[in-house]
């Protein structure tokens, strides 16, 4: 049967009229003519995804690759050895270990961060008049741009246990002074401390930021409502602030599993003690940087780089799926 | 319902008087407008009401009770915020409900907690809202919000309810149906209400009295008839009024007893009122535009204003003629005329006015001095 293509337009709808039929002759563009008409575009977007390509998704990449070979820096030869690297790994207690004081630190890490940094917000919002804000929000940022391992030296004069601060604190206030970095008990606390000092400033301002935009009515309503300031905050900001909060979480948890460079420092990096005593403060990261560059397995530490980036994302994921039952979005 | 009174209520800023002295009393169940221009006082009044804002002097009374330093909880009062402040993570059943929560007592029995979802039903019935108790804020319409903002201050049965500027955020269709809403709703559940706006129209057709605000001061207080047909000031007559109040300003010229004109094309054929009386000094004068009317053929009391016709606006339901008065330079007119009114721009025009709506003003205080009602018919022609 053939259909009489003049036939068409009659027997089609409206639509068919619109996007179904093609005129004769109108073809679509070719690839080379999209691109020049978008090559003003192309070329402003070309320096940065040259400088992601070659900085993060090739190396990235890279180390996908590599964590299934067995490889190093100044061997030519790559050999294919498939799930070995993984095998090995999870054979490890000192990555089981590792893994378990990443989670620890997280898991104190975030809850620390979200109630000091909302208290200090709450704080600054409430009791810090706008003319003298501006000074009381830079103080608490400022420890945020201060490089953080000149900030972790001077933490460790203060925890030492001789000398420094924070044992002179304990024994004013007839508190038993404390070993801390010397000790597998108080040496991963101490570097939270550290942590929590440097970062907190950071997560005020975005959580101060986020109680700017809970409208000041909504607060006058419920105390009209006859709302005490506990449930104001319980019902009414707390909620609205929950976009800020799952942020600041997510922000804590991608850094913490991340944390590196104060734990390298304040644990005797420098001399190649790391992660001490006994390990307690050997992280994940801390251990990929070990394994790789003191140690020089390279595959192995793209294996638990690679664990560690699928821990993230899962727990990301997990924070997602929650958020989309708790957060509300206005 | 209680009533109110503002005795000398005063709120600064540093160095800045928003509201200045401010004496004023509410009626039990009296429906109050506070009316002003943007920045005159009357919001900041209100929240000092509301105690969302602390009071700098004065003494704010409720029933006779001084709650100056009450905090705004226990102050039985209920407020619709001008963008509604619903709380956008509830329902409006728990918009409605919050209050009533708050303030329930803790361990309260299940019954107590029946009696508040009655309220709450009662208060969807009233206010047609049902249908939409389980919906969000942002899943109803501007009129369906603002209910639900009326609702939920008045389902705890507040002693006194504020409004501000409660239908500003509504088109000009639903500002309208929402006002006759307010009004029935008003009359239904007649609470002492304090309702500020700017729209003149809002506060004309809801308020028992209205409170002219300018300034941060009270300038007049009195019914909506009163205050069109006696404004006490002439700022007052040109801020209600839509246009408002034709306000020029003239020399008093008296030749003899029985002549006397203001500037050189009113003239006064009978001596006015005593108060009215200006020998020598120039006085304001103020027409309504929409008593003005077309003159006919000029009388014995008509002088001519020389001026030109320099605008018409057809607006379907009248004609608005806006002039210019022809010897004094820059001083307009406006008339408010039938809509079979045929003027042409660029001619000369002879309107003229009741002397009972012409009204006077001190040129230099603003204040009232009274109308021409009495004195024969005034002309003007323009």
């Amino acid at each position: 049967m053939t259909i009489d293509a003049t036939a068409a337009p009659a027997l089609g709808s409206h639509r068919g009229a619109g996007r179904g039929l093609r005129h004769p002759g109108r073809r679509r563009p070719g690839v080379l003519r999209r691109l020049k008409d978008h090559a003003v575009a192309y070329g402003l977007l070309f320096p940065a995804v040259a400088v992601f390509t070659v900085f993060f998704y090739v190396p990235a990449a890279y180390l996908v690759y590599i964590s299934f070979f067995h490889w190093g820096v100044l061997s030519s030869a790559t050999t294919f050895v498939g799930l070995e690297n993984f095998r090995r790994l999870f054979a490890q207690p000192l990555f089981l270990h590792s893994l378990w004081t990443s989670a620890y630190y997280t898991l104190v890490m975030i809850p620390a961060t979200v109630l000091l940094a909302l208290g200090i917000a709450l704080v600054l919002r409430e009791a810090v008049t706008a003319r003298r804000g501006g000074i009381w929000r830079s103080a608490v940022f400022l420890p945020h741009v201060t490089p953080v391992v000149a900030t972790s030296i001077i933490w460790v004069w203060i925890f030492n246990p001789q000398f420094g601060l924070a044992n002179f604190v304990l024994t004013s206030l007839h508190l038993p002074s404390v070993g801390w970095l010397g000790t597998t008990h108080w040496a991963l606390p101490a570097v939270m401390i550290d942590t929590l000092w440097h970062s907190l400033g950071l997560y005020v301002i975005i959580f101060l930021a986020g109680l700017a935009n809970v409208p000041r009515e909504l607060v006058e309503v419920a105390q009209l409502d006859g709302a005490k300031r506990r449930r104001v905050f319980r019902r009414i900001i707390w909620p609205l602030l929950s976009p800020t909060t799952f942020f600041v979480v997510i922000l804590a948890t991608v850094n913490s599993w991340q944390a590196f460079s104060q734990i390298y420092t304040m644990t005797g990096g420098p001399h190649g003690g790391a992660g001490g005593p006994a390990f307690s403060t050997t992280t994940d990261a801390l251990l990929v940087y070990q394994t790789a560059f003191v140690y020089d397995h390279f595959s192995l530490a793209a294996a638990m780089a690679l664990v560690l980036f699928v821990i993230i994302l899962l727990l990301t994921l997990v924070q997602k799926w929650i958020s989309n039952r708790l957060v509300f979005y206005r | 319902m209680a009533t109110i009174e503002m005795d000398g209520l005063v709120k600064r800023y540093g160095n800045d008087t928003v509201v200045d002295g401010v004496d004023l009393s509410v009626d039990d169940g009296e429906l109050l407008v506070l009316l002003g221009p943007s920045g005159c006082g009357k919001t900041t009044t209100l929240r000092m009401v509301a105690g969302l804002e602390q009071i700098t002097d004065g003494e704010l009374r409720f029933d006779g009770v001084v709650v100056n330093h009450e905090p705004p909880d226990r102050r039985s009062v209920g407020m619709v915020f001008q963008n509604y402040a619903l709380y956008p993570h509830m329902t409006v059943r728990g918009n409605l409900s919050f209050g009533l929560q708050s303030r329930r007592p803790r361990g309260s029995r299940r019954s107590a907690r029946a009696e508040e979802r009655d309220l709450v039903q009662e208060i969807a019935r009233l206010l047609e809202l049902e249908h939409v108790l389980d919906h969000r804020p942002k899943e109803l319409s501007g009129g369906q919000r603002q209910r639900v903002a009326l609702g939920r201050a008045l389902v705890r049965r507040p002693q006194v309810f504020l409004l501000d500027e409660p239908l500003s955020n509504l088109d000009a269709n639903l500002r309208e149906r929402m006002r006759m809403e307010l009004s029935r709703l008003h009359e239904q559940l007649p609470i002492t209400t304090i309702y500020v706006t700017h729209d003149q129209s809002e506060a004309l057709t809801l308020a028992d009295r209205i409170v002219v605000m300018h300034e941060g001061r009270v300038r007049q207080v009195a019914s909506p008839r009163e205050i069109y047909d006696a404004p006490a000031e002439a700022f007052i007559a040109e801020f209600i009024g839509s246009p408002g109040m034709n306000l020029w300003t003239l020399p008093w010229i008296e030749k003899d007893r029985d002549d006397i004109t203001l500037g050189d094309e009113i003239r006064l054929p009978r001596r006015p009122d005593p108060a009215i009386h200006r020998d020598g000094q120039p006085i304001t004068l103020g027409i309504r535009p929409e008593h003005l009317e077309i003159a006919g053929e000029p009388d014995h009391t008509s002088i001519g204003l020389s001026c030109r016709v320099e605008l018409v606006e057809d607006l379907g339901s009248h004609v608005l003629v806006h002039g210019t008065l022809g010897s004094h330079d820059g001083q307009r007119v406006v008339a408010k005329l039938d809509a079979a009114s045929v003027v042409d721009r660029g001619a000369r025009l002879r309107l003229r006015a009741a002397p009972e709506r012409v009204h006077a003003f001190d040129a230099l205080s603003g204040s009232r001095l009274g109308t021409f009602a009495g004195s024969a018919r005034v002309a003007v022609t323009a």
